[in-house]
């Protein structure tokens, strides 16, 4: 007797030698039937018959081999990938219903995978600090009523006095850093790049928990007033301009034309709030000053909860704190104190978003797997006659539910894989296409989570979309399958019209909330911001404060808009401490009204500070409704005056004239009271879904900014730009110009969250009618088909070809009808959720639900009239003859 | 009860492949036939069982398999005992007689008792 191995290990080798096995057993059956023929030749039968009898005797050589198989190898495996060679050969056969599937599938899957990763970078991955989610930002806050200016500002930035008090006191949070972001301009290394900075305190880097890749990060001595001033590289920063060099360490480079030393380089990736920060310098805050008789409130604050301390705790303790300082200090009068995440720092902004993306491409996938377990149905209809012959041999029907399951997972998984290449290409788009500060994360990628992610969701797919059919059709009656010579089955008509019915419903849904988000992007698009944004091009400037003085600014600004105007195609030019609409205010402040009684601090009205040269408001032709704006001759003039603008004049000065008017606001070191020479139209502030706000507007003279942004209308944009650059760098070539862009492109960009949105659900609701008007084209194919010979008798009979047709289309309708009123009812109820994305267009209006039922109404029409047109041309004798 | 009906043939069947085995190799359709004889036409092998059944004694180890060619040169698989396959084929044979044994004394008894 041979060596015999292991039962297991026979088994598993079986797997591989089935093919050889299944010869043999195929060549042992055929001696046997082959003898039994024999035997009855040899009682007298004839050679034809002895066979026939020989096999009928034998019973299913299938059957044999089935049983075989049973009982030989693993048999759950062995099976499965005799279906996979089995289903692998079916496939390749019906191409087109192959395609089909596995298109539906990648662009449901895709789609998924694709915002899944954004989903699981941003929101579910962890905080790129050791322990990142104890790190919070702790704000002061203030009542709605009595602060700010816009309902959305109740958390303010922060007192240094209440850092320091919060720091002493808390005994739930530890660290409190400071940071506060910073623009400087870079010399001395290439040419000038104006970089974005943070001042933190020396807390930072501590309470972050991430070391330097080279050399230090910033000392308690780092961070004394009037230390020599260090800074701490970006590893990007590091690279593109110090080549990666260790040396860079312990260099002195000019920030802003003061000289730096480089103590340290973080880490890559290493960032805090924001991509595009490359340094980090102390902010030397003098922790002695009696900060609150100095100063406002200017410093942001990240801390880190203590471990095993929930987030509640420290807001109880912060609020009691907050409490106890709002007490004791005026200055803290109504202050209370907010503690935030980071992690909802970070994504505050784009998390309804993508949660509401993640819905519709969820309703993407489900209109996918409804399409697919269509095409399933359809086709294990066609194949009723196979299945039933199969069963007759001997399949059970669960080798028969196993088969169709083995093949809908096949599908999904091809479908999956070309959805993982489409999910990666449409990452890198996304990437391309939002800004830069919107992801908050330098790159999305697909990775081994996002691979898990998309491969379950491929076999719960295939499982999803696969059990129905398999059941249907393991469950049908074989000896009625086979009756009916495989011609007039049942297709489970009922079922397949319900699953149209489903992805109408569903895409009904999808195409509602694209076509609001579409209209939010239009009505921002439009929006009458209360300037004339077309032909300006913008940019913007910093002045280095070592070089220039606050005259010299002043004159360097004059001087530089001076040359611009003098070029060939500009109208006009100005400049403003930032972009209208969406750059912030110089700041926010009290201001008193001369020979009205003066209110004690907290209950002094607060205006917005805007800083302007003459001609700004000419230049962005926003209407000056009394008086006159700033000239020339006001900025040579010893007098100085302030405009305001019309909700400032409706707001504070309804019953007098405020031209007669002379206010102060606290803003700089003396503050005199200063008349009122005109009142300009208002300006959307913060956003171009926002309204306008008090406002007071100071003449650059009067308060000299370092940095401004540069407002040209011209003729010739593009030409104008490379043409200001040069006249800035012929008087003074160490300033870098940043930003150069229109005004237009530059609103564009801040609604960039809005326009992401509007893209994206729209592609997916375009997907989405898209796969439910091939539901409906294959259901109505098949009912045609099925209907051949029904059609040619009718049509023998006489019957108008405008009726067959209309009879075809008019079913297809009905079933579009019963889908879209489903969906027009959850698309009311569902759609309410996305109230705050919205812009000039509510959650039920009226006109974008009838657009989108008149689209559906149209595309359907043309998924049913190419079949309905199939049916009239049916040939009845052809019709007739066929069985 | 038709479960162990199924049972009771199937280990059945497997005493009868082993001990018509007993006397030497033999191909499936030879087995069938032997069997079909012997027992006066009495039982009737299906082919649906047999080869299983083979299939399964060969994973057992108890027969193995060989082609060889026929009395009229065909070539055909035959099976034949190993011996673990005789020793099995004993002990079986003795379980069957003691069962049989029991069941005739129990139908015997009862035969009488009614």
């Amino acid at each position: 007797m041979a060596l015999r191995m292991p039962r297991f290990i026979r088994r598993v080798m079986a797997l591989f030698t089935w093919r050889r096995r299944d010869d043999d057993m195929a060549r042992e059956m055929a001696f046997h039937i082959d003898a039994l023929a024999r035997e009855s030749v040899r009682a007298g039968m004839s050679d034809d018959e002895a066979q026939r009898e020989a096999r009928r005797r034998f019973g299913s050589v299938l059957r044999q081999k089935e049983r075989g198989h049973d009982v030989k190898g693993v048999p759950l495996v062995e099976d499965i990938m005799r279906d996979i060679r089995h289903m692998a050969r079916g496939l390749r056969k019906s191409l087109g219903f192959t395609t089909a599937v596995v298109l539906t599938l990648m662009l449901g899957i895709g789609g998924n995978t694709a915002i899944f990763s954004v989903i699981d970078q941003l929101l579910l991955r962890p905080l790129p600090y050791p322990n990142g989610e104890q790190l919070v930002t702790v704000y002061e806050s203030f009542p709605r009523s009595t602060f700010g200016t816009s309902a959305r500002r109740m958390r303010n930035v922060v007192s240094p006095a209440n850092w320091l008090d919060w720091q002493r006191e808390s005994r739930t949070l530890r660290g409190f850093a400071v940071y506060r972001a910073f623009s400087g301009t870079l010399t001395g290394v290439g040419d000038p790049l104006q970089v974005n900075s943070q001042v933190v305190s020396a807390e930072f880097f501590p309470t972050l928990g991430v070391k330097p890749l080279l050399g230090r990060t910033l000392t308690p001595e780092d961070d004394r007033p009037k230390a020599p001033l260090v800074s701490v590289l970006s590893h990007r920063l590091w690279e593109s301009r110090f080549g990666s060099d260790p040396k860079a360490v312990g260099r002195i480079i000019r920030v802003n034309d003061v000289p730096v030393e480089i103590v340290g380089v973080m880490p890559p990736g290493f960032r805090f709030l924001y991509q595009d920060v490359d340094m980090w310098g102390a902010i030397q805050l003098d922790r002695n000053e009696a900060w609150r008789q100095t100063a406002g409130r200017f410093v942001n604050v990240v801390a880190r909860l203590k471990p095993g301390v929930a987030i509640g705790e420290a807001r109880t303790e912060m609020e009691a704190i907050g409490a106890r300082l709002a007490a004791t200090y005026e200055f803290n009068k109504n202050s209370s104190v907010t503690i935030v995440p980071l992690r909802e720092e970070l994504t505050g902004e784009v998390q309804t978003s993508l949660i509401v993306l993640y819905a519709a491409v969820g309703v993407l996938l489900s209109i996918a797997c409804f399409n697919v377990a269509n095409l399933l149905l359809a086709r294990s209809a066609s194949r009723r006659r196979e299945i039933a012959i199969r069963t007759a041999l001997g399949a059970g029907r669960l080798a028969i539910i196993r088969q169709l399951l083995v093949e809908s997972l096949l599908l999904a998984v091809v479908g999956g894989a070309l959805g993982v290449a489409l999910a990666r290409l449409s990452l890198d788009a996304l990437v391309a296409f939002a800004p830069a500060d919107l992801l908050r994360v330098p790159e999305l990628y697909v990775d081994r989570r996002v691979l898990m992610y998309a491969l379950g969701l491929s076999v719960m797919t295939g499982l999803v979309v696969g059990i129905v059919p398999a059941i249907l059709v393991a469950g049908q009656s074989m000896v009625a399958s086979i009756r009916a010579g495989g011609l007039t089955v049942t297709h489970s008509p009922r079922i397949r019209q319900a699953l149209v019915i489903c992805q109408v419903a569903m895409t009904v849904i999808l195409l509602c909330g694209a076509g609001l988000l579409v209209r939010t992007i239009i009505a921002l698009n439009g929006a009458n911001s209360g300037f004339d944004k077309q032909n300006v091009l913008t940019m913007e400037l910093v002045l280095p404060g070592a070089r220039y003085k606050a005259e010299q600014r002043t004159s360097f600004y004059a001087q530089t808009l001076a040359a611009i105007r003098a070029l060939p195609g500009v109208e006009s030019a100005a400049a403003a401490n930032s972009l209208a609409v969406v750059g912030p205010p110089r700041g926010g402040s009290w201001w008193h009204r001369l020979g009205t009684p003066e209110l004690p601090p907290p209950e002094r009205p607060v205006t917005l500070i805007r800083v302007v040269t003459p001609g700004y408001f000419r230049t962005l032709r926003i209407p000056v409704l009394r008086g006159r704006e700033f000239t020339d001759a006001d900025e040579a003039s010893p007098n100085q005056s302030f405009i305001v603008n019309e909700a400032f004049a409706r707001q504070f000065l309804k019953d007098i004239d405020p031209l007669a008017a002379s206010v102060k606001v606290w803003m700089q070191y003396t503050n005199p009271y200063l008349p009122i020479i005109g009142v300009v139209g208002d300006v959307s502030e913060g956003s171009v879904r926002d309204n306008a706000q008090p406002t007071v507007f100071y003449s650059h003279r009067q308060m000299p900014e370092f940095g401004m942004t540069l407002f040209v209308r011209t003729s010739q944009p593009g030409a104008t730009a490379a043409a200001s650059v040069a006249a800035i760098r012929r008087i003074d070539s160490n300033l870098a110009v940043t930003k150069i862009r229109t005004l237009e492109g530059a609103l564009a960009e801040s609604v960039a969250r809005e326009r992401l949105n509007a893209l994206v659900s729209g592609a997916f609701a375009l997907s989405g009618l898209i796969l439910a008007s091939l539901g409906l084209y294959g259901l109505l194919t098949f009912v045609v088909a099925e209907r051949t010979k029904e059609i040619g008798i009718r049509i023998a009979l006489g019957a108008p070809l405008g009726w067959l047709k209309g009879s075809v289309v008019g079913g297809g309708l009905r079933l579009v009808a019963i889908g879209a009123a489903i969906g027009v009812g959850a698309a009311w109820l569902v759609l309410r959720s996305m109230g705050t994305l919205l812009f000039g267009v509510t959650p039920g209006d009226v006109s974008t639900y009838a657009a989108v039922l008149g689209l559906l109404a149209a595309v359907a029409a043309l998924a049913s009239y190419v079949p309905a047109r199939r049916a009239a041309q049916v040939e009845p004798l052809v019709a007739l003859r066929q069985e | 009860m038709a479960v162990r009906q199924f049972d009771l043939l199937q280990g059945t069947l497997d005493l009868l492949i082993l001990k018509s085995l007993n006397t030497g190799a033999n191909h499936g359709y030879g087995i069938a036939t032997r069997l079909h004889q012997l027992s006066d036409d009495v039982l009737k092998v299906e082919e649906g069982s047999l080869y299983p059944a083979l299939y399964r004694l060969e994973e057992q180890g108890l027969i193995e398999s060989e082609w060889r060619a026929t009395e009229n040169n065909r070539k055909a698989k035959f099976y034949s005992l190993t011996r673990k396959g005789r020793a099995a084929a004993q002990a079986e044979h003795e379980a069957w007689l003691r069962l049989s044994k029991a069941v005739t004394r129990v139908l015997k008894a009862l035969e009488q008792g009614a």
